[in-house]
């Protein structure tokens, strides 16, 4: 036999994809070959092994799937190694600090006061001012500012009367047109209220009496019905009565009738007898 | 291996969930995200053998699945589609990781011999018994190093064939390869990871012995 199956046809049998026909043709084949028989079976347990690797089992994220963009949202399963972040966190650290250095970012901190910026610190002024004249410009300030505010006040005060006045008027005068148009509303309501309910109160008895006319014919059909069935019942009892006491009759007659017999019977073997 | 679960049957018969999400319904697109996020995943994770790494190749998977699935023609294709994107994917982050290799502050190196599986797995049997637990760990993790030695298009081939069940057309499909050709290849991976098992001591008997 001349036939070698390929390496594509051993595959295709090792797993089950081969027909019949093929199927014998390579047994056959195996059967005489011992060295290819060998090699065939290595390859299954092969198979057997590699069968031997489970699933793992994940949670699959939730994607938001959008027109723009996907945004996956993970169930908590990732694992960042720990070198990772402090490595990230040691980089930051690092980076601001040579900003800091190469921009000469400074802090400056004195008795009175806290500076930060950019570059050498510039050193405040300490000439000190003249304290009188300060005083009597801060005085003319504070009085001229208060007469202002004294002066808007009364305005407002005013405004705000004026304006309360006439509101509180226009509020009255509302309320009273309300109220007339919700007088006449009410009435027209009543009204049409109380016809509605007359028709539907006259509605409510009609339906009533013809309801209760088709429930008095129906009653009185079934009173009909009953009392007729009672009647047919009745009377069929009273024949069966009667047809049992015609049996009856019928059964004491033919006793009779045998009794009598048997005493003819009886007589005229005794009349006979004697004759003898 | 694959196994056919309700989830399996329900990703089955998913057109109308994909007729939806072509038409932008989201409710529909985060029902697939739902129904294929952990297939996605445990393909991403057997590549990379990285939760991180894994996880970002699978959130990327889906927002482009979400931009893409207008231009999807035919709904029996998606599987294929779905699994095209997550190793086109698959492949560039190897790519990125190759070139960053020196910068990463993350432990992801490919020299690494920890076995990493055994801190992630969650072992859904043996769960009341520590001793199988933690044997079938160190097997997954032996299984996880061995499928890493494999060169990428071996790689590829053994976790979409036997891990994630598709079928020989399928995988042509997506690597854009022959059908013959993918199964060479597969083959010669198999071949690879059964001369890798025996380095690593992992041969049927060992594995029945203990589990």
């Amino acid at each position: 036999m001349n036939y070698k199956p390929g390496k594509d046809t051993l595959i295709a049998y090792l797993y089950g994809e081969l027909s019949q026909e093929e199927k014998n043709k390579v047994e056959g084949y195996l059967s005489e070959n011992p060295t290819a028989q060998r090699e065939v079976a290595e390859l299954q347990n092969t198979l057997k092994v590699l069968g031997k690797l489970p699933d793992l089992e994940v949670t699959p994220p939730t994607f938001v799937f959008n027109r723009d963009k996907v945004v996956v949202v993970e169930h908590g399963n990732t694992r960042i190694p720990m070198l990772k972040i402090v490595m990230g966190i040691a980089a930051s650290i690092l980076i601001v600090m040579l900003v800091g250095y190469f921009t000469h970012f400074r802090i400056t901190y004195s008795n009175q006061s806290l500076s930060i910026g950019y570059g050498e610190a510039a050193m405040p002024s300490n000439q000190p001012a003249n304290t009188v004249d300060i005083d009597q410009l801060v005085q003319q300030a504070i009085a001229k500012n208060n007469k202002d505010v004294l002066g808007r006040m009364e305005d407002m005060n005013n405004h705000f009367n004026a304006e309360l006045a006439s509101q509180s008027r226009e509020r009255a005068s509302t309320i009273n047109t309300l109220l007339e148009r919700t007088k006449e509303m009410n009435d027209n309501v009543i009204q049409m209220y109380v016809s509605q309910m007359r028709d539907e109160n006259r509605r409510v008895i009609e339906n009533l009496f013809s309801l209760s006319n088709a429930q008095q014919q129906r009653v009185m059909n079934d009173v009909l019905t009953d009392f007729s069935q009672y009647l047919e019942n009745q009377r069929q009892s009273d024949l069966r009565l009667i047809q049992a006491s015609f049996n009856g009759l019928k059964d004491n007659t033919e006793t009779n009738l045998q009794e009598t017999n048997q005493i003819l019977a009886s007589i005229i073997t005794t009349v006979n007898n004697q004759n003898y | 291996m694959y196994a056919e679960t309700l989830l399996d049957i329900a990703m089955v018969h998913a057109d109308k969930l994909i007729m939806s999400a072509k038409e932008g319904d989201d409710t529909a697109l985060n029902k697939l995200v739902g129904l294929w996020y952990n297939r996605i995943y445990n393909y991403a994770f057997k590549y990379f053998n990285d939760h991180d790494l894994a996880t970002e190749v699978s959130q990327r998977t889906f927002i482009s699945m979400y931009k893409n699935i207008g231009q999807l023609e035919d709904t029996d294709k998606f599987k294929p589609w779905l699994y095209k994107i997550v190793t086109n994917f698959c492949h560039q982050e190897e790519r990125r990781q190759n070139r960053n290799r020196v910068v990463s502050f993350t432990v992801s190196s490919k020299n690494d011999k920890e076995v990493r599986m055994v801190a992630t797995t969650k072992a859904v049997d043996h769960e009341f018994n520590p001793e199988r637990s933690f044997q079938q760990k160190e097997l997954s993790g032996l299984i996880m190093q061995a499928l890493g030695e494999l060169i990428n298009e071996q790689k590829t081939i053994v976790i979409m064939k036997e891990y994630e069940g598709l079928k020989f057309w399928e995988i042509a499909e997506i690597l854009n390869l022959s059908e013959s050709t993918v199964k060479t290849r597969l083959y010669a991976g198999l071949n690879q990871l059964r001369i890798l098992f025996t380095e690593k001591n992992i041969t049927k008997e060992t594995v029945y012995y203990e589990l």
